[in-house]
């Protein structure tokens, strides 16, 4: 198995998720013209990651923005890496926010809410 | 080509016009997902650091969205989904007027969910988005009207909006929001 990159793109995010590190990062804006073409292979490569995931799971979420259709993406990303709960392996969430963008750290809340994994939220360092 | 179709009144009027309305961004014609990403790029050199990017940018990306999928083709020289879009930005908000086409026959079912959604607070919004986004599948066209969910949880105030009947096939509908930042 491989690990999974994309780069982003002004309406897509970069997916950094590697295996040995258990690090699975998504960053930048998603609001795409065909949610399932870009979440799809995403979801199925997690399929197979949680088959042989590493010691630690972290994922990390660091968006700018997002479309309605990008909420159950995340939803359903976060679903997959939930059946880690319970076995020997453990899966966090870090869900990063610019310092004011509340309305950020609360959907990063709700989504807290909707699943059984431990968040811890984040500021994000605005670039230069 | 027609003489003096536009003159140079008419382009200092129009100028004045916009600049009186506050309006940082106008677009009439088709709307495609290209268009959406461009309006967006030039969106966001507008900085909204109060409240940071995404509920201003979130609603902006749902309305030009929602022509994308839902408009109607106006048949006229060429199949197209037409619409406008115009983003204004005064004091803490922005402005945001869009409208598209749409054929008569969806008119009853986008209104009675906006009337729907519009009476809603916000707890029974975040419920109901909830009970969507657990329910449907990723694939499900338009995610089952959760955006228009999202953009009245990140509106100030109701929505507005309006359906015109134009002829026997389509309604002309504009939506009207403000945000706060």
């Amino acid at each position: 198995m491989e690990n999974y990159f994309k780069e982003g793109d002004a309406d897509v995010p970069m997916f950094d998720f590697n295996i040995k590190s258990g690090k699975m990062i998504i960053r930048g804006r998603s609001f795409p013209e065909d949610t399932v073409e870009v979440y799809l292979p995403v979801l199925d490569w997690i399929d197979v990651y949680i088959t042989i995931p590493a010691d630690l799971t972290l994922v990390q979420f660091e968006l700018d923005y997002f479309n309605s259709s990008t909420y159950k993406a995340i939803l359903n990303i976060l679903l997959k890496f939930e059946k880690l709960m319970g076995s020997d392996k453990k899966v966090r969430v870090e869900w990063f926010y610019h310092e004011r963008d509340i309305d950020m750290k609360e959907v990063g809340e709700e989504f807290e809410g909707l699943v059984d994994i431990p968040f811890s939220f984040r500021i994000k360092q605005v670039n230069a | 080509m027609e003489e003096k179709w536009i003159d140079h009144n008419t382009c200092f009027d129009w100028y004045s016009k916009l600049e009186e309305e506050n309006l940082v961004l106008s677009f009439k014609g088709e709307f495609n997902h290209e268009l959406v990403k461009a309006i967006l790029v030039l969106t966001e050199q507008y900085k909204v650091d109060k409240v940071g990017p995404s509920r201003i940018f979130g609603v902006i990306v749902e309305c030009l969205q929602n022509i994308c999928k839902h408009g109607a083709l106006v048949e006229n020289e060429k199949k197209m989904r037409s619409g406008i879009v115009l983003i204004g930005k005064q004091n803490n908000e922005f402005l945001i007027g869009a409208g598209n086409f749409v054929y008569n026959d969806k008119v009853e079912v986008l209104k009675s969910r906006y009337d729907m959604v519009n009476e809603m607070d916000e707890d029974g919004l975040r419920q109901l988005q909830h009970g969507i986004l657990v329910n449907s599948s990723l694939s499900e066209d338009g995610n089952a009207g959760i955006g228009i969910i999202y953009m009245a949880r990140k509106t100030e105030g109701k929505m507005k909006y309006c359906f015109q009947k134009i002829d026997k096939k389509v309604t002309f509908f504009s939506l009207q929001l403000a945000v706060k930042f």
